[in-house]
């Protein structure tokens, strides 16, 4: 095990406070990141209601559900490899982040299927059979597509910073217990749901019914 | 967390708030479907908030966290709310005006 504590910080409690500082204002810079296609979805739906309703009603609203739901767990349960390593418990820390691993997989894995799915019934600007003939509705689905993507993209860097976590804890190749960086790690999972915690309803849920 | 938590309390711990993370969800799923016409996106943002401030107070401990953990992440809120509602603000007030406004100035100096 290497030492916990590095330069500049004198000690271990500063350090862990500056880590998760700098996580959050990295988090808070997402978020505005994010805010841009929230203030897109906004003006745009403003502008074309109905549009967005059609368009809305296209989505796969059962791979979508699944996703949220995988994604929900995922959080539980790297939250419990936090909070394991807190505690001091390994082998729990190791199979938090293994599940949580796994879920983030199967997330990618029915997001794919949905993509698929989506390309395969024409659901993408331009299309030349587009689904949709209403003006805006095909920004409704650029958007779809790009809120999508760039969260898949956030999800394949926290799939690959848990992997890589998992195995430097199983081989004490850092200090899990004293150093701030399972939290650090599980903050920026956290966010990877957050986010999609307000995709969702945008993307989802508009236009149906029974 | 202070003390060792005995893995059993802190896997119920998770279980529970995904428990009712779960619920949320069977809740904003349902209400999608309901005949409440304009008030769908409210209830399901408002449920959305719901499911994030479960996640941000105990997932991931936003209470516990320090002060200056917290000021940022609230500035980042803040900033995006500022980003939405001055946007939307303009849009929705925003004078249209008639068409051919400003034709008859054509071909002036």
């Amino acid at each position: 095990m290497t030492e916990a504590r590095h330069d500049p910080f004198h000690d271990i409690a500063r350090q862990r406070h500056a880590a998760e500082l700098g996580l959050w204002v990295f988090l808070a810079s997402e978020l505005v990141f994010f805010g841009g296609l929230f203030v897109t979805y906004g003006l745009y739906r403003y502008a074309y209601p109905s549009a967005f309703e059609a368009a809305g009603a296209e989505t796969a609203i059962w791979l979508g559900t699944i996703n949220t739901a995988i994604l929900l767990t995922s959080s539980a349960t790297m939250a419990a490899a936090v909070w394991a390593g807190e505690a001091g418990h390994k082998r729990h820390v190791l199979i938090g982040l293994a599940l949580t691993a796994l879920l983030g997989l199967t997330f990618m894995g029915v997001k794919g299927v949905e993509y698929y799915k989506d390309i395969s019934e024409s659901l993408y600007p331009g299309a030349a059979d587009f689904p949709v003939d209403m003006p805006g509705a095909q920004v409704f689905v650029g958007l779809y597509w790009a809120m999508t993507g760039v969260h898949a993209v956030h999800l394949s860097i926290g799939l690959v910073a848990v992997a890589i976590t998992l195995w430097r804890v199983r081989a004490e190749r850092f200090d899990w217990q004293n150093t701030a960086l399972l939290h650090v790690l599980g903050l920026y999972w956290h966010l990877i749901d957050l986010i999609w915690i307000v995709l969702y309803p945008l993307l989802y849920l508009m236009g149906r019914s029974l | 967390m202070s003390g060792r938590e005995t893995p059993a309390r802190l896997w119920r711990r998770s279980a529970l708030v995904w428990l009712a993370l779960s619920l949320l969800l069977a809740t904003t799923l349902g209400g999608a479907y309901l005949p409440i016409g304009v008030w769908k996106l409210p209830l399901a943002l408002t449920i959305a908030a719901a499911k994030a401030g479960l996640v941000i107070a105990i997932f991931m401990g936003l209470g516990q966290a320090g002060g200056a953990a917290r000021i940022a992440g609230l500035c980042g809120v803040l900033w995006v709310l500022l980003l939405l509602s001055l946007s939307m603000t303009d849009q929705t007030t925003r004078q249209q005006l008639p068409p051919g406004f400003g034709e008859d100035r054509a071909g002036q100096p």
